[in-house]
């Protein structure tokens, strides 16, 4: 059990996040913002096919127009093989792209960019690309591509650089299988056995700002990236590959970003823009427009979740069986670790010693797939919620009592996690902090759910049902023994540090989350610590802003820091001050001898240990490599209407309690839970790729492509149940994107709970509620 | 530039060179004005919104030469480090500036509601908000901040 | 606008009509915000038609007359406004675009061109409002909601001046916007209206757009006209109106669904009709 809870002094409060006020006042703080003399536009021609071959490119009338500087096609530009997943290294996606490709693959590949002295220009000049295609069938549907006729990836020379089965002429980008315990024995136990085909939707990330990239040579003659990235090293090191340029000659500086959510864990702006200026030695910009963002940046896998699980009469759940289909698109970005992730992100939740998780992914002709908050576990939490509902309802259980009685437990492990990590095998754990016991109780008091039969009774009318769903959700912290996370800190002479890391601060707060963790290990105030973050040229490697690791694995970094800088602060006190260090302590930014009665404040040393006694830069470097993975968890309620007439799902309450750990601070893990959370309403309710037969996706806005606005939102209550994580800094453990995966099972949930109709196939827009409403009835 | 646009931008008098065609956005991103965000332009994200005449509108779908003679609020106009804004300050006190690119907009739409409802109901906050999205926040702490400004605003707090 | 070089700023309305006569490429612009992003591709000059003092909103006795640069929030804060078919003008107002579109978004601009996305085209059509245009000879002259609508919007040349509504505060007003999500195009917009007399309808309205184009229906206001509120045939009457409709093709969601979705709105506000009649 999580009996202990830490109350800090810095962490567990809700300090102003560090960059708050400058962006508020509208600060130049982007990739943007800043000016550069003689910057070079640049814009990108698509293919306008789903699958092709480009038989012939003429760029010469293009690069004669006034202004245009260059072009690049795949004649003339790197042929280096790559993936642009910007992952550790080995990476584990295929290489199966270079930065234009001879054959085009869905409508958005990259034909040919455009430098130019303006955007008219490169606008202008993209006409007068000449391009004849030899148009190739297209295969879109995921569940026919496998061993299809139509090869997608057919050049022949894709591969993975890690061990991992692949099979590009049969579409095939990737393939898990693992099982634990005895399958069929579980299911003959079973009483009940209930199994479900469900299938989720494209869905894009929408940050408010679209990828950008600018860079430029310096003073040195070193390319500098100024970039809108969770990974700058990442980036560095892809681009030194792309480029066939030293890693040395290249630095990647992040701005602020203005959200990313796993599209910006992408190289796509970059090798563009670094091509471009070290041909040109100017500076040059490329900045997505929305509809680029939509068509040609990254997308949340779709997929088709087979999932059948067996249960007693008594609750004892004796078998789940888990099979995926992951449609990766063109490319394979994320393959194989998305997949794996359905399994290792959910199979765990819930006591059950007989699994078995199958998962392929296959290429298609359609947007490419990518890390996307939630990560599989978005996708498989809607086949294994649904499931777990229909059980409990199969037993005539309560769906809270079944998941109360059912989810894992502090102490306890699960064989998942050994059985399936990052597309290789896991690293088992036992879970030492679940307060998800917490979360399912103290939800459903908020949402009234023991009451909620009346309630309905009560508010359904003839054409309008009320619903209530439950939902419960796991993730992980970090990627074990994989990801490592630096920082460095130095003490300045008025006692205040500077920190500084390299994990990425795109907009979750983490810089302040980090000065958090560092000055409770000092006894500072979080205003005491200077951030810096993410510079591959001033601050130390972090494997970048993905994985919910940043809190977990670059604060246990931060915790690691602060340990040895103490430890420098003792020496140095004792030695000043002439007393033993063992009898030293830290209060009130002093350190004290409590016996003599003497102390050193930390800026007295700070001053003293610059220029007078014994002269020394106190300082430390330090990183951390997980060891673990502690899932976050939450219950997610919802309380819903459906217009049985329109088919229109109005949620009214949502509530979600979620166990982070240690808060670090709470209204950001407010912040991030609500961010998710609405985030995955849309998804579930009205955002959608529409595409037409040819695979061009038809509605790449804002104006068609709906995320919800404030009116539209349900009244929610986000409630935190702390406990502690003995392996996180101050007992914290992940929250950013445990959250996004709740809304699209329960509304299924609730759906099912209001009208009978299980709806398997979000979004649930009104036009397929209705229609599933139609179909139940006949 | 085959045209001079008289504008009077946070209280400063310019007379800025501009095409008739020029984007209201790419005008005032040129002259320096970078808290005014381009975050689609097709007029539905509203990262651009700024005040014209006092009126919050989209800056990307506005020419440029639409503002003649018209007094124009950016981010940049409503406050300083010492002396944010009380909307500024709320969102700060509030933890929802998160990747903070929607932020100028939305502090724009709402000053634009309290300067004329210093007193709003919720629906109202939600209606004035409803044309600045957010991806980060998950929009209700950013309400709840609009509705902390207004009595700082009416002076009660 | 890639060939736009003028952008011109008269002072009164009689100005305006004479630069277009000048440059037949000209298009006039108030709120702009469906002009900027860049459809009308030979437009040379740009005629700025809101500091014509277009934007006035007065109280009649029996009409309310809205100036053709009104925005539409200046129209949805207006006490007169409010009084226009108790209220359903204000309403429709409400549910244009968003707050910062709302702001720059004209009544004429909204109107002019009956785009089917329009929220008010359908309004002037259940309202019986009446148009006043100006022509580029000077000649001023009002059309009808109806003819408005038969014209296709108004002529190359012509500047909408103001609109007229009734009050029409003794029938019933019905107005839906129906839509993905609130700021969302519509997927069918319906106003309906309907004058009882003791009980029994004696005249009606009904207008839909996006779902076809901009249209009243007069085989179902016909259907309406004598019946008992009480004991309309809801059903039959949906079937009409259904028949009624030629649905226009729309990627986003199916004619099939449309179909029913026009049923289910319409039974509504007859429902409502119904409610508020007893």
């Amino acid at each position: 059990m999580t009996e202990k809870i830490y109350e800090g002094r810095v962490v567990t409060k809700s300090v102003p996040k560090k960059d708050a006020l400058s962006l508020a006042m509208g600060k130049p703080m982007y990739t943007d913002d800043k000016d550069f003399q003689n910057l070079v536009h640049v814009k990108m021609l698509y293919s306008p096919h789903a699958h092709a071959i480009i038989q012939d490119l003429d760029t010469s009338e293009a690069e004669k127009l006034p202004g245009v500087l260059g072009v690049l096609t795949y004649k003339n530009s790197s042929q280096v093989l790559h993936t642009s997943a910007g992952q550790g290294f080995p990476e584990p996606s295929p290489y199966d792209t270079r930065l234009f490709n001879k054959k085009v693959k869905y409508v958005g590949d990259r034909v040919a960019a455009v430098a130019a002295e303006t955007l008219k220009n490169a606008e202008a000049a993209l006409k007068l690309i000449q391009v004849k295609y030899e148009i190739l069938e297209p295969i879109f549907d995921h569940d026919q591509a496998l061993g299809n006729d139509i090869v997608i990836h057919d050049e022949g020379d894709s591969k993975y650089i890690i061990p991992v089965f692949y099979d590009p002429k049969k579409n095939h980008a990737s393939h898990i299988d693992a099982e634990v315990g005895d399958l069929e024995k579980g299911f003959t136990e079973a009483d009940f056995i209930i199994e479900k085909t469900v299938r989720n939707h494209y869905g894009q990330h929408c940050p408010l700002e679209p990828h950008i990239s600018i860079a430029y040579i310096d003073n040195y003659d070193r390319l500098v990236v100024r970039t809108a990235t969770q990974v700058p090293f990442h980036a560095r090191r892809i681009l030194a590959q792309i480029l066939e340029i030293p890693l040395s000659q290249i630095r990647v500086i992040k701005p602020r970003i203005g959200g990313g959510f796993g599209t910006k864990q992408e190289i796509l702006t970059e090798p563009i823009v670094a091509s471009f200026a070290w041909l040109l030695k100017r500076p040059v910009k490329f900045e997505f427009t929305r509809k680029e963002e939509f068509i040609s940046a990254r997308t949340r896998h779709p997929m088709t979740t087979w999932f059948k699980a067996g249960v007693k009469k008594d609750g004892t759940i004796t078998a789940m069986d888990m099979k995926v289909t992951s449609n990766t698109g063109a490319f394979g970005s994320h393959a194989l670790t998305v997949l794996s992730n359905t399994g290792s992100k959910t199979l765990p939740l819930y006591h059950c010693q007989n699994i078995r998780f199958v998962g392929d992914t296959v290429y298609t002709n359609l947007p490419v797939g990518g890390a996307y908050r939630g990560y599989g576990g978005t996708q498989a939490s809607l086949a294994m919620e649904i499931v777990m509902d229909d059980l409990a309802t199969e037993i005539g259980m309560d769906p809270a009592n079944f998941r109360l009685m059912n989810h894992i437990k502090a102490g306890e492990s699960s064989p998942i996690f050994k059985a399936l990590g990052e597309g290789i095998e896991g690293v088992a754990q036992t879970v030492d902090s679940v307060g998800l016991t917490e979360c399912i109780n103290q939800g459903a008091e908020a949402i009234d759910w023991w009451n909620r039969e009346k309630i309905k009774e009560k508010n359904s009318t003839d054409t309008v049902k009320r619903g209530f769903g439950l939902v419960c959700i796991m993730q992980g912290s970090s990627i074990p023994d994989i990801d490592m996370a630096a920082g460095y800190c130095k003490m300045n002479e008025d006692g205040t540090f500077n920190l500084l890391v390299g994990a990425t601060d795109i907009g979750t707060g983490s810089d302040t989350i980090l000065a958090q963790i560092f000055a409770e290990g000092l006894s500072l105030d979080a205003s005491d610590v200077i951030v810096l973050s993410s510079d591959t040229d001033t601050t130390p490697f972090d494997k970048g802003a993905y994985a919910s690791s940043t809190t977990y694995l670059t604060g246990q970094a931060c915790v690691n820091l602060a340990i040895k800088v103490k430890d420098q602060l003792f020496d140095y006190t004792a030695m000043v001050l002439n007393v033993p260090k063992d009898e030293l302590k830290i209060e009130a930014k002093a350190v004290i001898h409590q016996k003599s009665g003497k102390q050193m404040t930390f800026a007295e040393i700070g001053t003293k240990s610059y220029y007078s006694d014994y002269q020394t830069q106190i300082g430390a470097v330090a990183s951390e490599l997980s060891k673990k993975s502690p899932p976050p968890f939450t219950a997610h309620y919802a309380e819903i209407d459906v217009d049985i007439e329109t088919g229109r799902v109005t949620v009214l309450k949502y509530v979600a309690a979620v166990d982070c750990g240690t808060p670090i601070n709470p209204k950001l893990v407010v912040g991030q839970v609500e961010g998710a959370l609405v985030n995955g309403l849309c998804y579930a309710l009205s955002e959608q790729y529409i595409f037409n037969d040819k695979g061009k996706m038809m509605n790449p806005s804002f104006g068609n492509y709906k995320i919800m606005t404030t009116i539209d939102l349900p009244e929610i209550e986000t409630i935190i149940v702390p406990t502690f994580e003995p392996s996180g800094p101050w007992g914290a453990k992940s929250i950013a994107e445990v959250n996004i995966s709740g809304p699209m099972p329960v509304l299924s949930n609730a759906i099912f709970d209001a009208t009978g109709v299980r709806i398997t196939e979000p979004p649930y827009t009104p036009d397929r509620v209705l229609k599933a409403i139609q179909n139940h009835n006949k | 530039m085959s045209q001079i646009l008289h504008v009077i931008i946070n209280g400063t008098s310019k007379e800025i060179p501009i095409e008739p065609d020029e984007l209201l956005l790419d005008v005032l991103r040129r002259e320096g004005y970078k808290g005014v965000k381009r975050g689609c332009k097709e007029g539905t994200c509203g990262t651009c919104t700024i005040l014209l005449n006092d009126k919050a509108v989209k800056s990307c779908i506005l020419l440029a030469a639409q503002a003649k003679n018209c007094s124009i609020i950016t981010i940049e106009g409503i406050g300083t480090r010492d002396n944010p804004h009380p909307i500024q300050q709320a969102f700060v006190d509030e933890g929802v500036v998160q990747c903070g690119f929607c932020i100028p907009g939305m502090i724009l739409s709402a000053k634009n509601l309290l300067d004329n409802n210093p007193n709003p109901t919720k629906d109202e906050v939600k209606m004035a908000l409803d044309g600045n999205l957010c991806r980060c926040t998950g929009y209700s702490g950013q309400i709840k901040a609009v509705l902390a400004a207004a009595p700082v605003m009416r002076g009660e707090k | 606008m890639k060939n736009v070089t003028e952008y011109k700023y008269p002072s009164n309305v009689s100005q305006a009509l004479s630069l277009f006569s000048e440059q037949k490429h000209s298009t006039y612009i108030a709120g702009g915000t469906h002009l900027a992003s860049g459809n009308r591709n030979n437009t040379i000059r740009l005629i700025d038609i809101t500091r014509l003092g277009l934007n006035e909103i007065k109280d009649g006795d029996e009409n309310i007359e809205v100036g053709a640069t009104t925005t539409i929030t200046d129209m949805y804060n207006s006490p007169i406004v409010k009084k226009v078919g108790k209220g359903v003008l204000k309403k429709a107002c409400r549910l244009i675009g968003d707050t910062p579109l709302r702001n720059a978004i004209t009544l004429g601009g909204n109107i002019a061109r009956l785009y089917t996305w329009a929220g008010l085209p359908v309004m002037l059509l259940t309202l019986d409002a009446e148009i006043e245009i100006i022509n580029p000879l000077e000649k001023t002259y009002s059309v009808e909601a109806v003819e408005h609508i038969t014209n296709g919007g108004i002529r190359d040349g012509d500047i909408i001046l103001n609109v007229k509504f009734p009050q029409k505060n003794s029938w019933f007003h019905a107005y839906e916007k129906f839509a993905l999500t609130t700021v969302d195009y519509t997927w069918l917009t319906m106003a309906f209206a309907a004058e009882v007399k003791e009980g029994q309808i004696t005249d009606a309205r009904l207008a839909v757009s996006r779902i076809t184009k901009v249209t009243r229906i007069t085989p179902v206001e016909k259907a309406l006209i004598g019946q008992l509120v009480s004991q309309l045939d809801l059903e039959k009457l949906k079937s009409l109106l259904k028949s009624s409709v030629d649905i226009v093709q729309d990627y986003r969601v199916s004619k099939e669904y449309r179909s029913q979705l026009l049923g289910v709105i319409f039974k509504r506000m007859l429902q409502k009709l119904q409610e508020e009649t007893q």
